[in-house]
């Protein structure tokens, strides 16, 4: 048995036998062309040239669904690159000076780019040199070599497809109901062939780098779309252990996925939120699929990172529309920028902090920038108009700074009535309560907010006193500590007190195992990874609030988080061993 | 002529849709267009040699741009490499 790991390109797991996508056989001869026959020659590369458009366009205009769309653009890259004058010119030069035949000299002069692309040394380069490789061969065709441009009809039903790579007209013409799994050698996450297996949900491996070679036709192997592993002639062990994680994964798409529509109420009638955290407005198909009712918590440093300057008030604007109109009717809470800390941005210029996870950072560092801050909440304002938007403030300490921050609001808001341009005055504001200052003062903040979302992540470092990672003390990080289970119950007291409502934000809410007891915990939204929603519904709609209250009592009993821990594992997985168990994502 | 330099933002580089784009927005102005990276020069109206230069991404390219249309053209350029080559972009 042999183990490779390549990129996992598209999710689930495939086992069965190798067809082997072999090219060698395209080789190309090089013919002296005598000079009379010149002329002919080039005549066979135009008219080659302009079989290969037809054809090209001809696959493209096939395509049709939606879903193809990516394909459908790369294959009009292709048409433009052979409508280029320069390469009829440049190959015509190579047939006249050189007298050889056109497919040398095609084949030359594409090489010649594909050499050039591969010295680059850049992973996305690769699938360029398949987009050049898909025009040869083409080509190459059409002149009459021996060169089919795919084998790939040949494959018997049932087969994993291993090859150096796909060629996007391969991946566009792919009989998917015989083809259940690819592994290639070359290519990155975003190469025609790990966007083909996604389209089509195909389990797909790419950059396994010496696959084929110890494969032939049938060698039986194993797929892992969801670890990037592919195993050639596996043990019997190995290939029970995937038959397990493949029905584990089938259960999750089929069980969990249909599922996820459905809202997070308990048997009893209780009902919680259960939304998604998310870094770009790119984010909010996935997360609806996955059973979103919405944006619980919107990162909006990543509008800094996919720039060089500071996002401008439009920027902000248009990223928060498109959030808001997407996710409508459903609400979205949009984190002011939460940066410093260890997060280090080029737009920003920070003095070098000694500990920036205590110092200039999130609302600290906006308040000291409000330009920064205003920009932002004027495009929330803004944008507000289409759709439910509501602002967080992350790392609020006390109630001064809560103040401060509404106060930027009623600014900005003022200043957008003077200038005479709409917005919506009426957004919720919330906090991020993550300090523990913040936490014991929960009763005080409550009176100047509509809710509060728990960041557990910091909260757990914070209330601990660990840095996460210093690995001399991570072991401390411990989200069921007690003391963390009575700051999220204090919390929450003292928030319902006051009818704000209270969320979770952090890494905890993802945990399958911890749904139930933040539930019974009085917790009124889990905001999290797309990914884990549709576990986390299930669980709520299996369970009635009275099971949730007592592992949340249960739990707050225990003084140990050892004592905790082995109690919430053991009723968990036995009630659901499914959910559990998958965490292999 | 016009000229001005600009940084490829796409994380991919310049890929060949980014190519795409360029090449369909500068067919539409009479004014030359090359595009230079390093030493190398390249035909901002053939994808070939777009192709050629190998620009990866993070690095910075230059427009020279020369015609009667050249402004115009410019703030095309700028406007495409802004919004990374995207094809929204083109279509505006």
């Amino acid at each position: 048995m042999k183990r490779l790991l390549g990129i996992k390109a598209s999710p689930g797991i495939a086992i069965g036998p190798a067809f082997v996508l072999d090219r060698s056989h395209q080789k190309v001869r090089k013919r002296a062309i005598r000079e009379s026959r010149i002329d002919h020659e080039v005549e066979k590369f135009l008219r080659a040239i302009e079989k290969a458009r037809d054809e090209v366009e001809h696959i493209r205009a096939s395509l049709g669904s939606d879903k193809a769309k990516e394909l459908s653009t790369v294959l009009q890259t292709h048409v433009m690159l052979l409508h280029d004058e320069a390469l009829k010119e440049d190959v015509i030069k190579i047939i006249r000076n050189e007298k050889v035949n056109a497919a040398w000299a095609v084949s030359k002069h594409i090489g010649r780019f594909n050499e050039m692309l591969a010295n680059l040394d850049n992973e996305h380069l690769s699938s360029r040199i398949a987009d050049l490789n898909d025009i040869k061969s083409r080509l190459l065709h059409n002149l009459g070599v021996d060169a089919r441009v795919s084998r790939l009809d040949e494959a018997p039903e049932g087969s994993i497809v291993v090859a150096q790579d796909i060629t996007p007209s391969e991946a566009a013409q792919i009989d998917t109901s015989r083809i259940i799994g690819f592994v290639t050698e070359l290519g990155s996450r975003t190469s025609h062939s790990a966007i083909m297996a996604r389209t089509h949900e195909i389990p797909a491996v790419v950059g396994a780098t010496g696959v084929l070679q110890d494969i032939q036709h049938g060698t039986r192997m194993i797929v892992d779309g969801l670890s990037g592993k592919v195993y050639i002639s596996p043990t019997k062990r190995h290939i029970e252990e995937y038959q397990a994680k493949e029905r584990a994964f089938k259960y999750y798409v089929t069980e969990l996925l249909t599922a996820a529509d459905l809202p997070a109420e308990t048997r009893d009638g209780f009902r919680i939120a259960i939304e998604a955290n998310i870094e770009s407005p790119a984010d909010i198909e996935t997360s609806l699929l996955h059973g979103a009712m919405g944006i619980g918590l919107y990162r909006t440093e990543y509008l800094f990172m996919e720039r060089r300057h500071i996002p401008s008030e439009e920027e902000h604007y248009q990223a928060y529309r498109s959030v808001a109109e997407q996710i409508a009717p459903y609400s979205a809470t949009i984190r002011t920028i939460d940066i410093g800390g260890e997060k280090l941005f080029d737009a920003v210029d920070l003095p070098p902090q000694r500990n920036p996870a205590l110092g200039l950072r999130a609302i600290r560092l906006c308040l000291s920038r409000p330009y920064m801050l205003k920009d932002q909440i004027k495009g929330i304002l803004r944008a507000g108009i289409y759709g439910n938007l509501k602002i967080m403030f992350p790392m609020i300490s006390g109630i001064e700074e809560l103040k401060r921050g509404k106060e930027v609001i009623e600014e900005c808001a003022r200043e957008l009535k003077k200038d005479g341009i709409p917005f919506n005055a009426d957004i919720e504001v919330g906090i991020m309560i993550e300090i523990p200052s913040a936490a014991v003062t929960a009763d005080i903040l409550a009176t100047e907010c509509d809710f509060f979302s728990i960041g557990t992540n910091d909260l757990i470092q914070y209330s601990i006193a660990i840095d996460r990672a210093n690995e001399e003390v991570a072991y401390l990080y411990d989200p069921l500590h007690p003391a963390i289970l009575r700051i999220i119950k204090m919390i929450v007291d003292s928030a319902h007190a006051k009818n704000v409502r209270v969320g979770v934000c952090g890494e905890m809410a993802a945990e399958p195992l911890y749904v139930l007891m933040l539930l019974g915990l009085g917790v009124d939204e889990l905001s999290m990874n797309p990914i884990a929603i549709p576990a986390a519904k299930k669980i709520v709609r299996s369970s009635e609030l009275s099971e949730a209250l007592e592992i949340a009592r249960k739990a707050l009993f225990f003084g140990t988080s050892d004592e905790i821990e082995a109690y919430i594992y053991r009723v968990m997985s036995k009630r659901f061993p499914q959910e559990i168990a998958s965490l292999v994502f | 002529m016009l000229e001005k330099k600009v940084y490829i933002k796409d994380e991919f580089g310049m890929h060949l849709r980014s190519i795409m784009t360029l090449v369909e927005a500068a067919k539409a102005f009479e004014a030359s267009i090359s595009v230079r990276f390093g030493d190398e020069v390249a035909d901002g109206k053939s994808p070939w040699a777009l192709l050629a230069l190998g620009v990866v991404a993070g690095s910075q390219i230059t427009f020279c741009v020369e015609g009667p249309d050249e402004k115009d053209a410019m703030a095309k350029m700028l406007y495409l490499a802004e919004n990374g080559f995207t094809p929204q972009g083109g279509a505006k």
